[in-house]
């Protein structure tokens, strides 16, 4: 008898479908020029797909080509990413509010120039003893692109599907329902945009094994 | 609406993000933080763009010359 592979207790276990979508994901962020991988990336790599969890996206209206759509058009050069829109939605400034000002008033070139230039997380000045924090990222070919802080969230919610379905490994249906369950970020908006429910996309998502 | 109401306007926003929960108010006052951050530089390079002086663009921000050159000029130099 072959001993069980040996993992860290909290090790995320990604099927190969997800770990494929990992890969596709950064290569749509790669290929668009945007600076980060965000929900929406995972989205469309997950929509592009060749499995039953992508054939529910697809079934309900979210296709590749759809959802590559919004993502451009919802493009802010990534200058409003990872804000904590809940938090100053507490407080009365409506964040999608100041970017719907701001995209309508600059454009996309110098947008993105922007966007650029937001300071990386790079964990502060040296003596910062939380300087050495590893920021939450993607290598693949060399090359870097950070995670936006709703796709760390949408991994988080991924494992807690992945638990609640008792599953052994995260499978593509459970990642696309941490990724619906992700209230910040692009993912919402651009479900909101193709006029596709969450609700239902979940329900349908939750039958698929 | 001119500078003043302006200011007064954020004030208002400021003095909400003294909400009695300090994990709601902490949190708000961070992002406002960070969002000034990056308005300030896509409004800084879109003035230097326009050809406005590092001058024209302290005295809207209501800092010296100094600073703000020191905190956008290499990144404007590089995108020249």
């Amino acid at each position: 008898m072959t001993p069980a592979p040996r993992q860290r207790p909290g090790a995320l276990r990604l099927s190969a479908e997800v770990r494929a979508a990992h890969r596709a994901a950064f290569e749509h962020a790669f290929r668009l020029g945007h600076p980060y991988v965000g929900g929406e990336h995972f989205l469309l790599a997950l929509a592009g797909a060749d499995d039953p969890a992508a054939a529910v996206l697809r079934a309900h209206g979210v296709t590749p080509e759809r959802v590559e759509e919004q993502v451009v058009l919802l493009w802010d050069g990534g200058l409003f990413r990872d804000l904590d829109g809940s938090a100053l939605a507490a407080i009365g400034v409506d964040v999608d509010a100041v970017r719907a000002r701001v995209t309508g008033a600059f454009d996309a070139d110098t947008l993105a120039r922007a966007g650029q230039r937001v300071p990386r997380d790079d964990g502060g000045p040296w003596w910062d003893p939380r300087r050495h924090r590893v920021e939450p990222g993607m290598h693949i070919n060399g090359m870097f692109l950070p995670l936006t802080r709703d796709a760390v969230q949408s991994v988080r919610q991924a494992r807690l599907e992945e638990q609640a379905r008792h599953d052994t490994q995260i499978g593509a249906a459970a990642f696309a329902l941490g990724l619906l369950s992700v209230t910040d970020g692009l993912v919402p908006k651009v479900l909101a945009a193709l006029g596709v429910s969450p609700q239902a996309l979940r329900s349908a998502l939750a039958a698929v094994g | 609406m001119d500078t003043t109401a302006r200011i007064a306007d954020t004030a208002g926003v400021a003095a909400a993000a003294g909400s009695a929960d300090p994990d709601i108010g902490l949190r708000a006052v961070a992002a406002l933080r960070v969002l000034a951050e990056r308005l300030e530089i896509l409004q800084v390079d879109n003035a230097r763009t326009l050809g406005w002086s590092w001058q024209e663009i302290a005295d809207r921000l209501g800092v010296t010359k100094q600073t703000v050159h020191r905190k956008h000029g290499e990144r404007s130099r590089g995108q020249r």
